[in-house]
């Protein structure tokens, strides 16, 4: 079990580190010649959101609900509750995703303060989510 | 607006997916005990409906559709032909504007 939650704690940091640095490494590239700051940064990240984002989302969920067939999981109570989180998760992307096309779209466009409970939104549905897959508690 | 097409797509294909999979695949499953279709669609099925649903909050966060429409949209998708109307709707909805 320690050594379960070890893993599960692990893969989230992983998780964390590897995306934070790559969200960085594509800012800084896009930065590097330009002076129209605001603008190109939402172009940006509206460009890593269609092209690695996005496509990410739909690979974890065409692998997840493939192995969950092959393992014959769909009856277990911790695959039940991390679908739902799952659902929860994918929601919340896809609001920050059309954010995002607002934001673009129209220049200046004042975003709602509920917008920063998105970040520990994330993080705890990505923690519960994989604890739940590594320790399958229930 | 201009992406309710993407909306619309997925509206149509959601029901769709979920029609074959309650009157083909589960009477196959249950009456005919043949299990190989359910097998097969409901993997396929939940994926579409995750796809309809991060398109319709998508929207909804974007501003293409009200608070209100993404329940609709959301509701009418669990329901066998809903997903139809649905998409009957959001041509309508795209025509007026």
């Amino acid at each position: 079990m320690i050594y379960l939650s070890l893993k599960a704690i692990h893969i989230f940091a992983i998780v964390l580190w590897v995306g934070g640095m790559l969200l960085i490494a594509h800012i800084l590239v896009f930065f590097a010649n330009d002076t129209q700051r605001e603008k190109t940064l939402i172009a940006a990240t509206r460009q890593w959101d269609k092209f690695i984002t996005t496509p990410a989302m739909a690979f974890a969920w065409v692998f997840g609900l493939w192995m969950t067939q092959d393992a014959g999981w769909w009856a277990e109570g911790w695959l039940t509750t991390k679908l739902l989180l799952v659902i929860l998760l994918s929601a919340v992307h896809g609001i920050l995703s059309g954010r995002l096309k607002r934001l673009a779209g129209e220049p200046g466009h004042q975003l709602p303060a509920k917008i920063r409970m998105a970040i520990p939104a994330i993080l705890l549905c990505a923690l519960m989510i994989i604890i739940l897959v590594v320790i399958k508690p229930f | 607006m201009q992406d309710l097409r993407t909306l619309r797509i997925a509206a149509m294909l959601e029901a769709t997916t979920l029609l074959a999979l309650c009157f083909v695949a589960v009477p196959l499953k249950y009456l005919a005990g043949i299990p190989q279709l359910s097998t097969i669609l409901g993997p396929i099925h939940g994926f579409v409906f995750l796809s309809f649903g991060w398109i319709t909050f998508q929207s909804y966060s974007a501003g293409e559709i009200t608070g209100k429409d993404l329940i609709r949209l959301i509701i009418g998708a669990c329901i066998p032909f809903g997903g139809f109307w649905n998409e009957r709707w959001l041509r309508e909805m795209a025509n007026k504007k």
